[in-house]
């Protein structure tokens, strides 16, 4: 695949991963990049965002990149042989398959977002007989496990922290069965990225806790805070990390293989690291009592905000108080060879963190509240499981 | 107008801001008893017709609602709601997710020691009243008609999602508007809302975190 040129189809162009991969797809290959929406008159925005990127790559596109952007409509699913007609005529080559339902438990949604959506690109796949499809998928496809979570399919996943992991898996596997030659990317938590803190995505992950914070909690922290904060690592993995990882996958990899992207275990935050960042930068309340599982909290004690925040950052909670240890031996033997990849630290983090206050007109009266008022640092009490 | 006048349940509303209060729970108590008079007729309650009638006494100022900074996005909660247009629909969006709503909005006006007057402690108080008969007939039905468990999630995640989701742009006007002067915020109602909801939820047979995630998606825009 290295140096392979030739027309690329990226799916998930309007979302947070896909249009980075298609912004990348524009900056390092020369061919047409095809991208299906749902919605045709979100055109401008998908052309905005994917100009937003690269302007803060620092290549601005030209009119050359425009002229090979291609934003189509999403075909309907009788219409898939006209599309690969229209697409061999464009030179496609390869689909990087992003586009997905990041719903935790609707399945009707998963099944028509991540399955059907699947069927769809592998039959469009299979009449154009391309030469590569990338599947994105998800390094917690493996279900909640204590043992190393090899990069393979899982043929006995753990139990799921949501239906839409299931799904993913499930969709890995009409990849690896369709006869195509495939690679299979699962990236963990993406966040910002590490120099300037921009984010393009949705709330999910570490920007649901600071989410929630700006939506229900900007009011006052009551006296007294619970927290969930766990001590297990949180394997999270900044948005250029992703971009190289991803790019690396699909230009170096051998047909049939699936790679973890995470960063190295060394420098990852848990949730308490994350948490204790937040009050050391911004202040917070007297007293601050911290938890390893949401069941610990005595929740008919707290304040209707602080219990919304709770409830709401629940799922993600769960998730990152468990520990995940993803096998990365791919991406280690791509970052021996060269593949730039900064690692999530606690600095790389602050960055993410205070550009998010940064833009938050909420958040920044808010900590500038207890910056003057609050204490700077609030005692902390530790509620550990037995 | 009868805005001033006692009535069999108390004293009226003269308060200029609890009127316009009033006025803005009126518009969704009259919604409610349409949906109910038109596809569930088991939730339209005489504890409830009574209650709107009373609201409808008050006499509040629409024109005050119309030019606030809540007529935009209660109107289009609103027009969500009116969405629903068969039984289910209406059961779930209308007699769950919106009474709950209103209880939780009811409960802390109706616990407020200061700054809200007797008479509207007294007209939240039978707010609550009726949506919680609401929400126990809603759920009963629910029941019988749709089922319980996992198949009632799949329902509920479809349909109440839109709702769910436009509650979000109400967060700055009901702090500005009702925040300073009833101490009623977004955050709190949100609380109280949710609580109440993932209550009723899980009796109903739902998954507790599948409830919880369904909510925080469609309240975060996720």
């Amino acid at each position: 695949m290295a140096g392979a040129s030739g027309g690329v189809l990226v799916t998930g162009g309007s979302g947070f991963l896909g249009s980075l991969v298609a912004t990348t797809a524009l900056r390092r290959s020369d061919g047409p990049i095809v991208l299906p929406i749902r919605r045709p008159e979100a055109r401008d925005k998908v052309l905005a965002r994917i100009a937003a990127e690269a302007a803060a790559e620092g290549e601005p596109l030209r009119d050359a990149d425009r002229a090979r952007l291609h934003i189509e409509p999403w075909p309907p699913p009788h219409g898939l042989g006209a599309m690969a007609a229209r697409l061999a005529r464009l030179g496609v080559r390869d689909i990087l398959h992003c586009a997905g339902c990041l719903s935790y438990f609707n399945v009707a949604k998963l099944l028509d977002g991540n399955i059907e959506l699947t069927r769809r690109m592998l039959e469009l796949g299979a009449r154009l007989d391309v030469r590569r499809f990338v599947f994105l998928s998800t390094a917690y496809c493996s279900g909640f496990t204590d043992a190393l979570i090899p990069e393979r399919l899982h043929e006995k996943p753990g139990e799921d922290p949501t239906d839409y992991t299931r799904t993913k898996r499930d969709a890995e596997w009409m990849v690896a069965e369709s006869g195509l030659p495939w690679v299979i990317v699962r990236p963990s938590v993406v966040i910002g990225d590490s120099r300037d803190g921009r984010y393009g995505g949705k709330p999910y992950g570490i920007y649901q806790f600071w989410g929630a914070l700006e939506r229900y909690m900007v009011g006052a922290y009551p006296p007294v805070l619970h927290l969930v904060a766990a001590r297990a690592p949180v394997n999270l993995l900044h948005q250029e990390a992703f971009v190289e990882g991803f790019w690396a996958a699909y230009r170096e990899l051998p047909d049939g293989a699936v790679m973890h992207l995470a960063s190295r275990d060394e420098g990852l935050p848990s949730m308490r690291d994350l948490t204790m960042l937040w009050f050391r930068e911004y202040g917070g309340p007297r007293l601050v009592h911290l938890y390893e599982r949401l069941d610990a909290v005595p929740m008919d004690t707290v304040a209707p905000p602080l219990r919304q925040w709770l409830e709401f950052t629940a799922v993600n909670s769960e998730i990152a108080s468990v520990r995940w240890n993803f096998q990365r031996d791919r991406l280690e033997a791509m970052r021996e060879r060269g593949l730039p990849f900064r690692d999530v630290s606690m600095e790389t983090i602050a960055v993410v963190q205070n550009r998010f206050v940064r833009d938050s007109e909420k958040l920044r009266e808010f900590v500038a509240q207890y910056r003057e008022c609050g204490s700077p640092e609030p005692e902390i009490v530790v509620h550990d499981a037995a | 107008m009868a805005s001033a006048q006692s009535s069999d349940s108390g004293p009226g509303v003269v308060d200029p801001d609890e009127r316009f209060f009033w006025a803005l729970m009126r518009r969704f108590e009259t919604l409610a008893v349409d949906r109910y008079a038109a596809l569930a007729p088991a939730l339209l309650l005489d504890e409830k017709v009574r209650f709107v009638e009373r609201l409808a006494a008050d006499g509040a100022d629409p024109a005050a609602l119309a030019a606030s900074p809540l007529e935009k996005p209660s109107g289009e909660l609103l027009a969500r709601a009116q969405q629903s247009r068969d039984e289910a629909a209406t059961l779930l969006v209308q007699g769950i997710v919106l009474e709950c709503l209103g209880q939780a909005i009811y409960r802390l006006v109706a616990g407020r020691t200061e700054g809200v007057s007797e008479a509207s402690r007294q007209r939240a108080a039978e707010g609550l009243a009726a949506s919680a008969a609401v929400t126990a007939a809603a759920g009963a039905r629910i029941a019988e008609r749709l089922g319980t468990g996992e198949p009632l999630y799949a329902r509920f995640a479809d349909v109440t999602y839109d709702v769910v989701a436009a509650l979000d742009p109400l967060a700055d006007p009901v702090d500005c508007v009702f925040g300073r002067r009833f101490g009623l915020r977004f955050a709190d109602v949100m609380g109280e809302f949710t609580a109440d909801l993932v209550g009723v939820c899980t009796g109903l047979g739902m998954q507790r975190r599948k409830v919880v995630a369904h909510l925080t998606g469609a309240a975060m825009g996720v």
